[in-house]
């Protein structure tokens, strides 16, 4: 990787990333004929696109249309509704998903039927290993063999190889989620927690259902699978709870997330102050900033929000994933109430199994600092992610250490619970977990220059478009988390008529397709 | 989602209306809103409504002298100041009611269409001007520039085979017009937008410019003066947009034929119409090489139509970018084509 300067490499994985035809036309011309057109038919794994709402009426119409005597039958229509999707963006890659689902599969039930402790153990260092052998050989074999390639050359050695460009190296949709899924399910069976799954669909379905396979929820087996037996029955107001979420994400993708990554990355022939900080002053880095907090939030709960609808929709119910984490009021709070799946994920198999927080505060903050660092590589194969693990690891001990600090100072205490002390924590978590942000992606020189003009009186271009509409929807954002908060939004949910509910799903809907920018942005945590 | 009650009666009592009415508001919505984009042009293109508002309220002035109506690009939008060219002509005794139709990146195709529109919605022009911007005249692999910016859901129903006849991509221009008449609040957000908070929308998909010109369709320059290093940017930019282009022109016969039309058109209606070359600077001229030059020369004159070549008529301090112009620019462009062409060409008819 040194050999590849940071900014060339970063500059190679922007090239990359504006190249996709090439990446495309190479990929497909392997494939077959069949798997050519299901691209053609469905071209982006993206649940706002009209190509997938016309498959997902497919799916549902199928789906529904099966009696529910018939679960098997349902279940079978779903994994091979999934399997499409996944071989809609890539036909080999679906194989090897389910290759490995099918592994999985085996090994959990080999686990359950041995007695032997080691060979028990055995098979389950093969799962986990097979798991993150895939997961490390696409998303991180860049990254470890570009910077093994530099440390030998800072020897004076030739390593012999290349350095891998981000073209050589298609890192296949979910492959975090999937893998983080297949390795709880087999923890939990060996740890006795669940029984291995009998039914092959019913666990297939489990790894490959397709509102969570690109990118989460990452569900936990225990959870998933009791409902993959329940028998669903069809009614009108699942339908209706599934739009509600869906329309809720659909807004928060392309009224908010799309149209804050207009301040961020700017518009065509006007790069944003995240894509060139150095041109930009420091006013319009701290509100790009403030924008690309609303952007990422909006635009992973967004997808969450739509995950979650269109898997109501076929009667299942996935973990919530966010719950208004920018009300936190410490970074451990924030924690609680961002990427829910992922922290409590973190938290069972990673942070607990290190001894968690019974081994006194040293080593509580040490298991803390590695659980943080491997969330941070969890996100992407690149040292400023990492990075950004570690902060926010550094943060977590902080507040740890200040919490224990102010059980010695009860005035302090009590005043910084008061109302408007509350208010403080929540900015003062805000802007730490903002801040951090600055590293959450792959260009680190850019990620420096931009932490360096913050913190300076930097002249330049101001922000790509006009900051009212910033301004506007921040104050939405926060008057909808009011309202959420203070359980206004239920009371109205409980009580109002359904027209109302009804008029206010199509203001919704129409709100978020005017406010849509021109060209769809990608879902940020699709390249995780 | 956690605390919603699927079990509750009311619930489940009211999921039907609620999806009944959310499909209703919805499709009503924009059933209204694309009929009503199909009547009125200020909804479907603000760049032609807004403008034709103001050409209306001109044409209808009592005491209007014969009406010239230019039809061009930015360049024009910028350059042809009309209440300037209306002042200088009353100076010399003479009458004249002068309205700038220029609007940015708009080619031949555009000015027919706009011309069309304008006899259809009432009003005669007496004198039509053309700017003839060559980069829209040329051959591409892809079809016409224009079809880039003069858009399907710019575009009404019945104009839309005459765009497919001079180049336009079919399934793009119908995909487009489709996609803005069924959904019209996806299709035309811009220009909805445009019409409420235009600070919303980036400067590249705005459509309010016809709003802020003058009564005479005039976009009045930003700027007085600029600074070397803004000219400079400015120039390095426009040469970014249209060097390649002129340095391979190439003549595109169809696009060539719609100008011919929209000259055969202005013959039929009896309307005397001239061709108008715009100012550039002499560095943005030297972007297009010799036989390029002649090339396009040679077009322009075979026409069949006077035409004003106005290419010299400025310095290259007069322009922003080598080819739209300042405040002073403008009116030095506006007194001289005012004085040399107009005044002579309307007091001979």
């Amino acid at each position: 990787m040194l050999a590849l300067p940071g900014s060339a490499f970063a500059s190679v994985f922007v090239e990359a990333a504006r190249s996709p035809e090439r990446i495309e036309a190479a990929r497909w011309s392997t494939e077959l004929p069949y798997f050519r057109w299901l691209h053609a038919q469905l071209p982006e794994p993206f649940f706002h696109t009209q190509a997938f709402l016309l498959f997902l009426l497919v799916v549902a119409v199928a789906y529904w249309m099966v009696p529910r005597r018939m679960n098997s039958a349902r279940v079978w229509l779903l994994v091979l509704a999934s399997f499409h999707f996944y071989a809609a963006w890539n036909a080999s890659l679906a194989l090897l998903v389910t290759v490995t689902t099918l592994a999985d599969y085996l090994f959990a039930r080999l686990i359950e039927r041995t007695e032997t402790p080691r060979l028990r153990k055995l098979l389950l260092f093969s799962s986990i290993g097979m798991n993150l052998g895939v997961l490390c050989y696409f998303k991180y074999r860049g990254f470890f063999l570009n910077e093994l390639h530099s440390l030998v050359g800072s020897f004076g050695f030739d390593a012999g190889y290349r350095t891998l460009s981000p073209l050589d190296i298609l890192v296949p949709f979910g492959i975090s989620f999937y893998t983080f899924e297949a390795i709880s399910y087999t923890v939990d069976v060996y740890r006795k927690k669940i029984a291995a799954e009998r039914s092959l669909p019913h666990f297939m379905l489990f790894i490959l259902f397709f509102p969570h396979l690109v990118a989460g929820p990452i569900v936990r087996a225990g959870d998933f699978l009791r409902q993959t037996r329940r028998i669903k029955r069809w009614n009108w107001l699942r339908v209706q709870i599934a739009l509600q979420l869906f329309l809720l994400g659909v807004f928060k993708k392309l009224a908010i997330a799309d149209r804050m990554a207009v301040f961020t990355d700017g518009a065509p022939g006007l790069p944003g102050p995240f894509l060139a900080p150095e041109l930009h002053n420091t006013g319009a880095l701290w509100l790009a900033l403030m924008a690309y907090a609303l952007r990422i939030y909006c635009d992973f709960s967004g997808y969450s929000d739509m995950a979650l609808g269109l898997a109501h929709l076929f009667g299942y119910k996935l973990t919530q994933n966010f719950n208004m984490p920018y009300l936190a009021t410490n970074v451990s709070d924030f924690w609680r109430r961002w990427h829910i799946s992922l922290s409590t994920w973190l938290r069972d198999y990673v942070f607990i199994p290190l001894g968690g927080s019974r081994a006194g505060a040293w080593a509580t903050n040490r298991n803390l600092l590695i659980t943080m660092l491997l969330g941070g590589l969890w996100h992407g194969a690149n040292w400023t992610y990492v990075l950004w693990g570690a902060m926010h690891g550094l943060l977590l001990v902080a507040h740890r250490q200040f919490r224990a600090w102010c059980e010695t100072k009860p005035a302090l205490d009590a005043a910084l619970r008061t109302q408007a002390g509350t208010v403080l924590r929540v900015l003062v978590t805000f802007l730490a977990v903002t801040l951090c942000w600055v590293f959450f992606r792959p260009e680190w020189d850019k990620s420096i220059t931009m932490l360096q003009r913050l913190f300076g009186l930097y002249n330049g271009l101001g922000l790509p478009l006009h900051n009212r509409s910033l301004w506007y929807t921040v104050l939405f954002v926060m008057l909808c988390h009011l309202l959420v908060a203070k359980g206004i939004w239920q009371k109205f949910w409980n009580r109002a008529p359904g027209t109302v509910l009804g008029a206010g799903y199509a203001c919704c809907l129409i709100l978020a397709l005017v406010l849509a920018p021109e060209g769809g942005k990608t879902f940020i945590y699709f390249t995780f | 989602m956690e605390r919603i009650h699927p079990s509750s009666r009311l619930s489940r009592r009211r999921a039907v209306p609620a999806l009944a009415a959310g499909a209703a508001v919805f499709v009503l919505l924009n059933a209204g809103l694309g009929l009503w984009a199909e009547q009125l042009p200020r909804i479907r293109d603000p760049y032609y409504g807004d403008k034709f508002v103001k050409l209306k309220a001109k044409a209808a002035r009592p005491d209007r002298g014969p009406l010239v109506v230019v039809y061009g690009s930015s360049r024009t939008g910028f350059a042809f100041n009309g209440t300037l060219v209306e002042q200088t002509i009353q100076d010399r005794g003479g009458r004249v009611a002068a309205f700038n139709f220029g609007i940015p990146a708009m080619g031949p195709i555009g000015q027919l269409l706009y011309f069309r529109r304008t006899l259809a919605d009432g009003v005669r022009p007496d004198f039509v001007l053309v700017e003839v911007l060559p980069s829209m005249f040329a051959r591409a692999p892809d079809g016409p520039r224009e079809q880039h910016w003069m858009t399907g859901d710019r575009l009404l129903r019945h104009e839309l085979g005459t765009v497919e006849r001079y180049g336009y991509s079919t399934p793009d221009v119908r995909g487009r017009w489709w996609e803005s008449s069924l959904v019209p609040v996806y299709g035309l957000r811009f220009q909805l937008l445009g019409r409420v908070i235009q600070s919303w929308i980036p400067w590249q998909y705005r459509q309010d410019w016809s709003r802020g010109t003058d009564e005479s369709g005039w976009c009045t320059p930003y700027k007085d003066v600029i600074t070397a290093d803004e000219r400079a940017f400015a120039t390095a930019r426009a040469k970014d947009e249209y060097a390649k282009v002129l340095q391979t022109w190439v003549l595109d016969d169809t696009l060539a034929a719609t100008l011919d039309e929209l000259l055969a058109e202005c013959h039929a209606a009896g309307i005397p119409v001239k061709l108008l070359r715009m100012p550039e600077s002499a560095e943005f001229q030297a972007m297009a090489p010799p036989d390029v030059r002649t090339r396009i020369d040679a077009f322009v004159r075979s026409r069949g139509v006077p035409v004003i070549d106005a290419s010299d008529w400025l310095d290259a301090g007069d322009f922003t970018d080598g080819h739209h112009q300042l405040r002073g620019g403008a009116a030095k462009f506006s007194k001289r084509l005012a004085e040399d062409e107009i005044l002579p060409w309307v007091s001979g008819r």
